[in-house]
C-alpha cells in the first residue's frame, strides 16, 4: 500500500505539472539513452545492468521569460538497475533551468555568445532504490557556468567547444533538500529475507523518516579522438549537511562510437553507487548504448 | 492588385537573424562544415554579421537538430538553451514567439522552416 502511495506521488510529480503547462498535445515521443551491460559487481558476481535516461515529451516546450532571465520546465526519469547486487537507483523528477540574461551586444540584445552564461538548474522529484524501500522526496537547485564562445578553429573543433556545453566537460554545484520516507516492509526485514548486500546495500547515514540536506558537486573533463573514441572521467560528491558525512562516486567511461551519436560500445568503471544508497563498492561493466 | 504584405513578412527575417546569432552561441563545432564555421566566426567577431547575406546563406539551411547536439553536465540540452534565448531576445525586440508547442525535435528543422512555425 505504501508502495502504491509513493508511486502515486511520483506520477503526480511528473504528470500534473507537465499537463498543466502544456498545450493540448498528448504524449507522442520520448527522448533518451539506454545502456544494457554485463556487470562484475562488488560481490564478484556476473550480473546484467540497465541504465536509462528518459525525457518524456509531453509537448516538451515550456519556456518562460521573466525579469533578468529565461527558463524552462519539463519531466525527466533516470533508471539505474540490474540483477543480483548491481548498483541501482531510480530518479523521477520535474526539472528545468533558469538562465541569467547576459550583457547586451552591439544590437542591444542579450549577448549569449561572448560572455559567461550562468544557468541554474532546478528539480523536484523522487529518488529511490530498486525496491522503493526508502524513497526520498527531493528539491534540487544548482549552478552551471558556461564559458564564452571562442573563435572556432575548423582544423580543431574539439578545442573550440564551449566550456560547460558538453556533457563531457563541465562543472555543476547543487543544493539538495528533501525528506527520506520509510517504506521498509518490517516483516521481511525481521526475517532477513530481504537483507541487501554488496552493490545494492544502503550505506547512507541519512535515516528514514528524517529530512535530507546535501551539497552536491559534479565535474568532468573528457578526452576525445576524432569524435570516435572518448575517455570520460567524472566525479560526483555529496556533503550530507545534517549528518556531516561526505559521499562520492567516481566513474571512468571509455566509449567507442560505432555510429556517432547513435550507437556505441562502452567500458565503464564505477566506484561508489551515488544517491540514494551511497554504497562505496566498485563495479565494472561492458555494454552497448543506444541514443534515441 | 498585388497581395498586401503581411506582418509576418517583416517579422520572419528578424526571427531568422536572431536564430543565426543563437545558433552561433549554442552550436556544436563538430557538427558544422568549414563554411558554416566561417559564418559562425563572423558572428562571434560582430553580432552585426548575423545580417550579412553570406552568413544568412551559410546558416539558414543548417540542420538545427544536428548543429545543436550537446548538453551541460547537469543535463540541459543545447537545443533548449537555443530555444530559450531565441524566445527571450525576440521578446526584447517586440516579437512574441510561442512559449509552448515548439517542434518535438529540431532534427531536420532549419532556421527557415523553424522561423515560420514559432510565431505566436
Amino acid at each position: 500500500m505504501k508502495n502504491l502511495t509513493v508511486w502515486f506521488i511520483l506520477g503526480a510529480f511528473l504528470i500534473l505539472p507537465a499537463f498543466a503547462l502544456a498545450d493540448d498535445d498528448p504524449i507522442r515521443l520520448v527522448d533518451g539513452e539506454i545502456s544494457l551491460t554485463a556487470v562484475r559487481t562488488e560481490l564478484e558476481k556476473d550480473a546484467v545492468g540497465l541504465m536509462a535516461e528518459l525525457f518524456p515529451k509531453l509537448n516538451t516546450a515550456r519556456y518562460f521569460v521573466g525579469p533578468g532571465g529565461v527558463g524552462y520546465l519539463g519531466p525527466k526519469i533516470e533508471i539505474r538497475s540490474g540483477s543480483d547486487d548491481a548498483f541501482q537507483s531510480l530518479l523521477a523528477k520535474v526539472s528545468g533551468f533558469w538562465m541569467i540574461t547576459p550583457p547586451d551586444d552591439e544590437d542591444h540584445e542579450p549577448d549569449y555568445t561572448r560572455h559567461w552564461i550562468h544557468v541554474f538548474p532546478f528539480s523536484v522529484g523522487i529518488e529511490a532504490d530498486r525496491d522503493f524501500k526508502t524513497p526520498s522526496a527531493l528539491v534540487e537547485f544548482g549552478w552551471t557556468p558556461l564559458g564564452p564562445r571562442k573563435v572556432i578553429d575548423p582544423q580543431a573543433p574539439s578545442k573550440s567547444q564551449r566550456f560547460g556545453l558538453s556533457p563531457n566537460r563541465g562543472l555543476g554545484v547543487y543544493l539538495q533538500g528533501g525528506y527520506k520516507f520509510d517504506n521498509i516492509d518490517e516483516s521481511e526485514d525481521a526475517s532477513g529475507m530481504s537483507a541487501d548486500q554488496g552493490g545494492d546495500s544502503d550505506e547512507s547515514q541519512e535515516k528514514p523518516d528524517e529530512p535530507i540536506a546535501r551539497v552536491k558537486t559534479e565535474a568532468t573533463y573528457a578526452f576525445t579522438m576524432m569524435n570516435m573514441i572518448s575517455l570520460v572521467p567524472r566525479g560526483t560528491g555529496w556533503y550530507d549537511m545534517l549528518n556531516q558525512e561526505f559521499y562520492y562516486r567516481l566513474e571512468a567511461l571509455l566509449r567507442f562510437a560505432i555510429i556517432p551519436n547513435n550507437f556505441s560500445l562502452d567500458f565503464l568503471y564505477e566506484k561508489g553507487s551515488g544517491a540514494p544508497n551511497f554504497n562505496e563498492g566498485d563495479q565494472y561493466s561492458t555494454g552497448l548504448t543506444i541514443m534515441f | 492588385m498585388p497581395n498586401s504584405p503581411k506582418i509576418s513578412d517583416y517579422l520572419i527575417p528578424e526571427i531568422q537573424r536572431i536564430m543565426r546569432k543563437q545558433l552561433a552561441a549554442w552550436c556544436n563545432p563538430f557538427k558544422l562544415t568549414p563554411a558554416e564555421i566561417a559564418a559562425v566566426n563572423e558572428i562571434i567577431a560582430s553580432s552585426a554579421a548575423a545580417r550579412y547575406p553570406n552568413v544568412a546563406e551559410a546558416l539558414n539551411a543548417v540542420d538545427l537538430g544536428k548543429a545543436l547536439e550537446g548538453s551541460t553536465i547537469t543535463g540541459i540540452s543545447a537545443d533548449k538553451l537555443f530555444i530559450a534565448s531565441v524566445i527571450q531576445v525576440s521578446l526584447k525586440i517586440g516579437i512574441m514567439l510561442k512559449k509552448t508547442g515548439w517542434p518535438e525535435s529540431l532534427v531536420g528543422k532549419t532556421i527557415v522552416t523553424l522561423s515560420q512555425e514559432v510565431l505566436a
